[in-house]
């Protein structure tokens, strides 16, 4: 092979491993992780919140043809939710706005995801993947509040 | 034909591996814009 | 156009058949572009209804990804192995063959357009269920892909007989790449055909009551990653084997060339699920590895970038340049009598951009920033309806041209369109990036909630990514007619005087090369295919284990316009 063919190849590898370590870096320091295969939730169609910590809680969502259920979701600031999420009917998408949290919700599934809401304000979510003629109303929100409210959902 | 030869084996594609490297850093750039992005995120 | 000496004569069948091949995915390109200016302006809420397709942006969105990146590039892939196998390897194509294909692929595509501009298959090309189109869609969709293969096999005897009479030989490096094309496509396609005969097909007859959602995006996405291969691999033959000739150049390394090929048969499909990477039901594991065999799937179109750089950078000091840079600037932008040649740099500049774009999104949980983001259709308007369409509607004008025994017309036109084209493409694509990143979601009709000032879902920060690529979209839109213009012109145009179009020969703009290494190890395509199969085994069965292991229950189908399922 051409010498300067090599280079280029063995530059290649470098810039690929540079962004592979940033990648491994961002999973094992910062907990960054992409939703994994779950099997040991039981499947759900009704969506229910209940706190399992001081600031820990677990959020079953449904999504469905046109809503999130819940769509608005009230929590203290600091918490950590525990997010299962499936669909009732076809698949949809949920992006949470300014967070790590970016999901599909396939009917016949459940995934999961761990987020931690450090700072106040209103994180907003959209559907992203296309489920039929409202696709473009269906959002909603997580407000995080300073206060030490209960938690609530809205749907 | 000879003097052609010649000038082609003596071709070196620098301008091309200066092209290449500043291309590598651009990338680098862009990646990780979006990289701190997501930790800021996290 | 500087072409070489070596000129072959097709036959009029095969001269006649291309030609169709050609004309009629122009048109419904056309007809899918038209549907793609509609959506920039759905999406701003300028409109919520067209002249021709009425108010449903769903269904616009769907024929035009269908039109576009599914039917005109797949026509235009076979028309180009059409033209570069025949003519490099000196032998005719099998006429019945080559019309059977044709008329499957024909028959499917109007079939599959016609139900969706019937509104009767608004699924997008992507088609996941349990959103269920018309029978005829898939049916459509699967006549065009068989009658792709059939088109492929017409090769395989003629490059065996090539073989056999040329001992020893180089396979002409455009066949090498056409052959990788229809390789990789033929692999992809199993998957899909596989989805949509055993599962979609006979669900949406009725014959069968549920299909796994899962297992079926998981089998279209086994076919959706290596399909943008399918799309690419046709520009880089003529990267390879076409621009540095144009440029008045030579190709800088044949072996580099032929590796890039290797390493794609090898690595296009064993990384789908990176497209998977929000799923559930797949470990994360997998996910991983998918995510570095998709490094590897990045190293050829890197070398790409610097093998091309280094044949320009030749033929740009064979006109004179003597800086590091000066080269960029000595080569054929505005030359009438090389017009192809803008349509091939426009797109490897657009592809800067593309390329790690893709990167970005491959990049494991990096995903998570813009996965379903507008920047998705950001990224890939960089790649395919970037560096991939202009190369195909430049190859497709010089096809025509050499086919119809035509004088390209209206070469000015021609020429600039591609500047054009990009000005408006960079723009819109900005447009769409920013705006994902800002959590604007793609596949939605923003306009009539997120770009409505009157709904609460109103995203005013948005507005002025949204107008971005309204401006972009328009400027594209031009670019498209300019062109369009232009093919149709050369088409009704008369044939080149004294001559006789019966008997015409063809010729291509072939590059020599700079450095022809010897490089057998390069030269056989069994082993990298065999690699290519077990990577997809290893890749693949712990993601169809999981999947099948995680989900429980199947779904009936579901019409886009009603929450209520279809039974």
């Amino acid at each position: 092979m051409d010498k300067s063919e090599k280079i280029a190849l063995i530059l290649s590898v470098m810039l690929l491993s540079l962004f592979f370590g940033a990648i491994v870096y961002a999973s094992m320091a910062r907990n960054i992780e992409v939703p994994t295969c779950i099997t040991d939730v039981e499947p759900f169609l009704t969506d229910t919140l209940f706190q399992t910590g001081p600031d820990e809680y677990e959020l079953q969502m449904v999504a469905r043809m046109w809503a999130f259920q819940p769509s608005v979701i009230r929590l203290p600031k600091g918490s950590t939710v525990n997010l299962y999420l499936t669909s009732q009917d076809i698949i949809h998408g949920f992006k949470v706005e300014r967070k790590n949290v970016n999901l599909m919700a396939a009917p016949g599934a459940i995934n999961y995801l761990q987020v931690t809401f450090d700072e106040a304000g209103e994180y907003k979510f959209a559907c992203h993947e296309f489920c039929g003629a409202a696709h473009h109303t269906m959002a909603g929100r997580f407000i995080i509040e300073d206060d030490t409210n209960e938690p609530e959902t809205a749907e | 034909m000879g003097a052609d030869q010649n000038t082609e084996e003596e071709f070196k594609p620098r301008g091309a591996m200066a092209f290449f490297v500043l291309l590598l850093l651009f990338f680098i750039t862009v990646y990780f814009s979006i990289y701190f992005q997501m930790l800021s995120w996290g | 156009m500087n072409t070489d000496n070596y000129t072959f004569q097709f036959s009029k069948s095969s001269k006649y058949l291309n030609s169709v091949l050609l004309i009629i995915p122009m048109v419904l390109l056309f007809i899918g572009v038209y549907g793609g200016l509609m959506q920039t302006l759905f999406r701003a809420g300028i409109i919520q209804s067209d002249p021709f397709v009425g108010g449903d942006y769903y269904k616009g969105l769907t024929f035009h990804g269908v039109l576009n990146a599914i039917v005109f590039t797949t026509f235009f892939a076979v028309a180009l192995g059409n033209a570069l196998v025949p003519y490099s390897l000196k032998k005719q194509l099998n006429s019945k063959i080559s019309w059977a294909s044709a008329i499957l692929m024909l028959v499917g595509s109007v079939v599959a357009a016609v139900v969706i501009l019937l509104g009767e298959a608004t699924v997008l090309y992507t088609f996941y269920p349990p959103l269920k189109a018309h029978p005829l869609f898939y049916v459509g969709l699967t006549l065009l892909v068989v009658g792709s293969w059939l088109a492929s096999y017409n090769w395989v005897p003629m490059y065996l007989e090539w073989r056999k009479e040329n001992k020893g030989e180089k396979t002409p490096l455009a066949v090498v790449g056409m052959f990788t094309t229809f390789i990789i496509w033929f692999i992809a396609t199993l998957a899909v055909a596989t989805e949509i005969l055993t599962m979609l097909l006979p669900w949406s007859l009725g014959l069968v009551d549920e299909v796994n959602v899962m297992l079926a995006r998981t089998l279209f996405w086994f076919f959706g990653h290596p399909l943008v291969y399918f799309w690419l691999l046709p520009a880089y033959v003529m990267y390879y084997s076409f621009l540095p000739k144009i440029a008045g150049g030579k190709l800088y390394s044949d072996m580099a060339g032929r590796m890039v090929f290797m390493l794609f048969i090898v690595f296009s499909v064993p990384v789908g699920t990176h497209h998977q990477y929000m799923d559930p039901a797949i470990g994360a594991q997998w996910k991983l590895l998918h995510g570095i065999f998709t490094f590897a799937v990045a190293m050829p179109s890197l070398i790409t970038a610097f093998t091309i750089a280094a044949s320009l950078e030749y033929a740009g000091r064979q006109r004179g340049a003597t800086s590091l840079f000066g080269w960029m600037g000595k080569l054929p932008y505005l030359d009438k009598e090389r017009w192809l040649f803008p349509y091939l740099i426009t797109g490897l500049v657009i592809f800067i951009f593309g390329g790690i774009g893709g990167i970005i999104n491959s990049s494991y949980q990096m995903n998570t920033v813009i996965h379903n983001t507008a920047w998705v259709p950001g990224h890939f308007h960089l790649t395919v309806a970037g560096p991939v369409l202009l190369a195909f509607l430049g190859g497709s004008l010089y096809l025509i041209g050499q086919f119809m025994n035509k004088e390209i017309r209206l070469k000015g036109t021609a020429m600039i369109m591609p500047y054009i084209y990009t000005v408006g493409l960079l723009i819109m694509s900005y447009g769409l990036k920013i705006g994902g990143l800002m959590g604007m979601p793609r596949r939605t009709n923003t306009g009539a909630s997120y770009a409505n000032p009157d709904s609460i879902l109103y995203q005013p920060d948005w507005i002025p990514y949204i107008n971005l690529t309204v401006v972009g979209g328009v400027i594209m839109f031009i670019g498209i007619v300019m062109f369009v213009t232009a093919f149709f012109t050369t088409v009704f145009s008369k044939s080149r005087p004294g001559t006789d179009s019966d008997t015409s020969e063809v010729s291509f703009p072939i590059s020599e090369s700079l450095h022809d290494e010897d490089a057998k190890w390069l030269r056989n395509f069994k082993p990298f295919i065999i690699i290519a199969i077990i990577l997809i085994v290893l890749s693949y069965t712990p993601v169809i284990i999981d999947v099948l292991q995680a989900t429980y229950g199947g779904s009936v189908p579901y019409s886009p316009n009603s929450p209520v399922p279809l039974r």
